[in-house]
């Protein structure tokens, strides 16, 4: 059956709209840290919240006990809290007698579980009765009443099979999601398994359809795949026509996808971001997408639901509908104990009951169970407001009450409940602020007499704060803070590695390419490219060396061919070794010569030649000479019709040689227009001279270092080393899309270096002294160990200072770890420096450790500034912090550019670390400990589950307990209060965030001295600005295992 | 110049946010249109209000407009493919009559 045109298009449109809320899931080699609410960003933070708990059934806000104990630990703002309370208490007005603000200030404080419950049967007058000690009052149920009630809990954008289990006891819900997951294993298999899924080619639906039409045990149970889901259908076709099977209204279409959608939300997010990659090798072999798992969704489902024996039980919406029209009181009764529900009193009987299906025994049960349960939930609550009556030290204003007033009173501490969340977060973050506030240091940059021994770049990352803190504490260094891919987006090619990786944040696309090639021994002072041009030439002696650059070009050609099938033994060895042993590197940035381009091309042509004789005729590499080749490649280009040597040495007919000819066009691509699809690859190789110097001026600028410069400039990229870690890319650099952040440091640093740059950069403006120079180094974050590279390229001159250099940095290193480790170590004590280096090394070799570092958990601050804001105190690791110097920035370019880059980056990062932590199950991932890699791209829990997105709970919890403090990013510019907020209203992403309240923003203006904050759509001056701190008493806690 | 022949033919011009230009291609591939035009950094008015042009650190925060010259029969079921996408985000669009020269550019 073929749907109309219009139809099919339209089911994409809604399954396209159902998907937008469910973030996209990319594959872990490369993690990235995203908000699971970013398809909800336009919404204000409490509207998105609400509704992300709907959608995915999880919770936005920590438990009430949690944020008791912040209070306990001193980390809530007194005053804040109270503000909250009493914005609530003037808009709901009070009753008379009863002190509305003491109750809910008591409420937060003292009562540990919610007060009001969802009562589904107790009125305001049972509740009443049972505050004043009088009998329930026996009262029908209304027939009509209930029947809205069940269709609005069962029926809807509710999966059909869920009220099934919801009512029967039947398990699809979760059989349905378990073949789903089998079959994404089996789809998404990247190369893993030794037998493939069969017909993955023609795509999701179709592959799982041919496979699942021909399962035995299906057959057997009375599953009729076939039945359900033709031969000839389109998903479409299949998805229209089952959602009218199942009776679902059309205007429900949307929201019952997006329900179905949510309830795999790790693999649907998955398959979103795969149908969406560019340039994704897999997907264009597979392809895959949301429109194809519905319909998989929705064959199974029904499916199961008629499958046979299933007799008596609803199978579709127009089922359950009669169901409730005609039998309402056993279809409640059902919900009652098959969802949940059940008063367990009398969970037996219910179960017996329903089972002998009398319908006389029901009726009596039904109305026996009613009262039952009326009376149950009235006596709770009773007990719960009596409670919270007599801490508030009112119980008898609570007895006086009237059933109005009583009534008044339960739905105002029911709504002040469903918002406590926002109220908690409110004061947790305006003690932060508070605490960040009484540290920043509002005096000027001193002028320098003598510019300082080193200065050094470090990524914005929070874990920079710490090192760079202790390095200024050692000497006299001076440190900057810069997103870690120093501002170069490059997509790299290792050595060695045949694929690209982009090493930028994820939402940018870099558009030059850089190589890393093999240093010959001894010729540092070569260029890359000649140093490629001399591999190339001498390809002839060596067999291994040319694959070392023709196989890094390879993949740039796509000739994925040489070297894996070429020589395979050979190059896999190679390429362990590789792996073990690397040699000296340089990276190729300059871009190439059109004659160097052609002369590359021509080498690796004649290099595939030689391998081709010799693969296909035997020929000892002395056999092949430089005109053998040469004339082979003359004639495969369509230059010359043959190749008389060939011929000669071989004894070839013109039959054979011809058909060599050919093959080499055909299999080894020596033609014309592939050479020419190689030349216009090769014109990505690189920068060029603008470039570059675009490029470091703009990092220069971005943090305001345009003079004064040191010997010594470090770029410093961060990584972090551990084992048998899925999450390890997690730990890497955000900012450099999972990876780590040496590559950017040594491209820059090399463009840097450069003496042309260096002219033009003059000529703007920036005068770097001669003596200057770039050093790339990389920051282990595990375990805070700073390590230089290029340190071949450093001029003699600065040997001399070396020692010097290295000193400072082992002892800023062992002073951080000595920082660092107590809140990872089982026991608390002080350890020595050199103590506390060695156990960080452990944990980063350590294939058990859980919890090789707390990464970037804890983080709570964005500054956008100057150093000497925040040079005087210790943030503890839990800022990002960009260096800015608004008085260079005239234009408010460069402010917008760290908005809308690292800003975002880092709102991406708190939001992900925020909601894994208060809900880890559902947004998080839960405990390392049961994790299962899938494929190589994501980890389930056991045997068969869910993608698990979001960050483990050994990186947010402790104990079980919080670790990192969920708050909202508070973002701190120091500028000009006009410039800062021009800059904001000029970026839309980041004035959303703002306005919207994802971000808390604050601007401290330098020259008037004075603090603004964005508060709910107005400017207000931050409470407690100049106050001095509250005391309060650090906890000490130790650290467990899980 | 003799055998310019024109044929009628329906033109839309799809505005919508960036980040979705790939959902509105595939509805238009999947219609069977065989090419169309973008163009970016739009700015405009809607009854959201004010949307400023601007060149951003990505593509996905502008408006685009797509161009497509569509035969008569495909405008019904595009539309029909864009409705649910306009009934939860902003944009428009506008379908008229033009003319073209190569038909066999634009039907197949």
């Amino acid at each position: 059956m073929t749907l109309p045109l219009g139809q099919t298009l339209q089911i994409r449109a809604m399954i396209y709209l159902a998907g937008e809320p469910i973030p996209y899931f990319w594959p872990m080699r490369s993690f990235i840290h995203h908000n699971p609410l970013h398809g909800l960003e336009h919404l204000p933070f409490p509207e998105a919240v609400e509704e992300g708990r709907r959608i995915f059934h999880a919770k936005g806000f920590l438990q009430r006990a949690d944020y008791q104990r912040y209070m306990v630990q001193g980390k809530v703002d007194q005053s804040e809290l109270d503000a909250g309370v009493d914005r609530f208490v003037a808009e709901h007005g009070a009753l008379p007698e009863l002190d509305l603000r003491t109750w809910l200030s008591v409420l937060l404080r003292e009562m540990d579980q919610t007060v009001v419950e969802r009562n589904t049967l107790a009125q305001v007058s049972d509740v009443h009765n049972t505050l004043n000690g009088r009998p329930q009052v026996a009262s029908q149920v209304d027939g009509e009443v209930l029947g809205d009630w069940l269709r609005s809990e069962l029926l809807g954008s509710r999966p059909v099979y869920e009220a099934v289990d919801a009512l029967y006891g039947t398990e699809i819900g979760s059989e349905l999601d378990e073949l789903v997951i089998k079959t994404c294993l089996d789809f998404f298999d990247e190369g893993q398994s030794v037998w493939g899924m069969p017909g993955r080619d023609q795509g999701f639906f179709a592959a799982w359809r041919d496979v699942a039409s021909r399962n035995g045990r299906f057959y057997l149970r009375g599953v009729h795949i076939n039945r359900v889901a033709g031969k000839e259908d389109s998903p479409e076709a299949v998805i229209s026509q089952l959602m009218r099977a199942l009776g679902v209204p059309q205007d429900q279409w949307v929201s019952y996808f997006a329900r179905e959608l949510a309830r795999l939300h790790g693999w649907a997010g998955f398959i979103r971001w795969r149908s969406n990659a560019k340039h994704y090798y897999w997907a264009e072999r597979y392809p895959a997408d949301l429109v194809d798992l519905m319909a998989v969704r929705l064959t199974l489902a029904v499916a199961l639901l008629s499958e046979r024996g299933r007799k008596g039980i609803a199978a579709s919406a127009t089922d359950l509908m009669k169901a409730i029209e005609e039998r309402p009181k056993e279809t409640y009764l059902r919900y009652e104990l098959h969802g949940g529900s059940v008063l367990p009193a009398m969970a037996a009987r219910v179960e017996q009951t329903l089972a002998a299906a009398r319908s006389r025994k029901i009726e009596r049960l039904f109305s026996e169970y009613v009262a039952e349960k009326r009376t149950y939930e009235a006596q709770f609550q009773g007990r719960r407001l009596t409670e919270l009556a007599q801490k508030a030290g009112q119980p008898e204003v609570l007895r006086r009450l009237s059933e109005e007033e009583l009534g008044s009173l339960l739905d105002s501490l029911r709504e002040f409940e469903q918002g406590e969340g926002m109220i908690w977060l409110r004061a947790l973050e305006q003690h932060a602020l508070h605490r960040l506030l009484n540290g920043v240091s509002d005096q000027p940059t001193v002028a320098r007499e003598k510019r300082p021994f080193a200065q050094a770049l470090f990524c914005i990352d929070t874990r920079s704060e710490r090192i760079r803190r202790h390095l200024e504490n050692v000497g006299d260094y001076q440190t900057y803070g810069i997103a870690g891919f120093f501002g170069v987006p490059v997509s790299f090619m290792e050595l060695g590695k045949g694929s690209e990786i982009n090493l930028c944040p994820v939402l940018l696309t870099p558009k030059n390419l850089v190589l890393e090639m093999a240093v010959s021994e001894g010729r540092a002072d070569v260029t890359a490219v000649t140093a490629l041009e001399k591999a190339l030439h001498e390809l002839k002696e060596s067999v291994l060396t040319p694959f070392v650059t023709v196989e890094a070009i390879g993949l740039l050609f796509g000739l994925d061919l040489v070297g894996k099938t070429l020589i395979p033994q050979h190059y896999n060895r190679w390429r362990q070794r590789l792996h073990d042993d690397k040699p000296q590197t340089h990276l190729l940035l300059d871009k190439l010569s059109r004659e160097q381009a052609d002369s590359i091309v021509r080498a690796v042509q004649r290099a595939v030649i030689v391998k081709a004789v010799e693969q296909e005729f035997g020929l000892e590499a002395e056999g092949i000479n430089d005109a053998l080749v040469r004339e082979l490649r003359e004639a495969a280009m369509g230059n010359s019709r043959g190749a008389p040597a060939l011929v000669e040495s071989l004894g070839m007919d013109e039959r054979a040689e011809q058909a060599f000819i050919e093959r080499l066009r055909r299999v080894y691509r020596i033609d014309a227009s592939f050479a020419q699809l190689q030349m216009e690859r090769l014109a990505r190789l690189g920068f060029s001279l603008d470039e570059q110097v675009g490029f470091v001026g703009q990092a220069l600028r971005a943090i305001g270092l345009t003079g004064g410069f040191s010997r010594f400039i470090l770029l410093v990229g961060h990584g972090s080393t551990s084992e048998n870690n899925p999450y390890e890319s997690a730990l890497d650099c955000g900012a450099c899309g999972g990876n780590h952040g040496l590559v950017n440091a040594r491209a820059l640093a090399q463009m840097a270096n450069k003496a042309e740059v260096r002219h033009r950069l003059r000529e703007q403006g920036i005068d770097i002294p001669d003596d200057a120079w770039f050093v790339p180094a990389l920051h282990d974050t595990t375990t805070d160990g700073l390590q230089l590279f290029d340190l071949d390229r450093m001029p003699p001159s600065h040997v001399l200072y070396m020692d010097r250099l290295h000193k400072g940095l082992t002892a800023a290193s062992r002073l951080c770890t000595q920082e660092r480790m107590p809140a990872l170590q089982m026991d608390a004590g002080s350890p020595e420096p050199g103590e506390s280096f060695k156990d960080a090394q452990r944990n980063s070799m350590d294939w058990s450790q859980v919890r090789p570092e707390w990464g970037l958990a804890g983080n709570a601050y964005f500054v956008i500034g100057r150093r000497s804001l925040t040079q005087s105190m210790s943030l503890k690791g839990r800022a990002f912090l960009h260096s800015y110097d608004y008085r260079v920035d005239p234009k408010r370019r460069l402010l917008e550019n760290i908005l809308t880059g690292p800003l975002v980056v880092g709102q991406w990062i708190n939001m992900e670390h925020y909601f894994s932590t208060v809900d880890n199950e559902r947004f998080g991932s839960g405990s390392k400990v049961y994790h299962n890699v899938a494929g190589r791209f994501g980890v389930m829990t056991g045997n068969l589950s869910d993608l698990r997105t979001g960050l483990p709970a050994q990186t947010v919890l402790d104990c079980g307990l919080p670790y990192h403090e969920p708050l909202r990013l508070i973002t701190v510019i120091e500028a000009p209060f006009e410039h800062a907020w021009q800059a904001v209203e000029s970026v839309p992403a980041v004035k959303a965030l703002v306005r919207n309240g994802w971000i808390r923003l604050v601007i401290i203006d330098p020259e008037q001295g004075d603090v603004k904050l964005y508060d709910e759509g107005e400017w207000i001056e931050p409470r407690g600005w100049g106050a001095p701190e509250p005391a309060f008493v650090e906890e000490k806690s130790e650290s467990c295992t899980i | 110049m003799h055998n310019l022949n024109f044929s009628p033919l329906k033109k839309l011009e799809i505005i919508l946010g960036g980040e979705h230009q790939g959902f509105a291609t595939d509805i238009l591939d999947r219609a069977g249109v065989k090419g169309y035009t973008i163009i970016n950094n739009l700015s405009g008015k809607g009854s959201h209000g004010f949307h400023e042009g601007h060149l951003m650190f990505n593509e996905d925060d502008v408006l685009i407009m797509i161009i497509a010259a569509v035969p008569e029969e495909l405008v019904k079921p595009i539309l029909e493919g864009l409705a649910p996408f306009y009934n939860e985000h902003s944009g428009v669009v506008f379908i008229s009559d033009i003319q073209i020269t190569r038909l066999v550019k634009f039907s197949g």
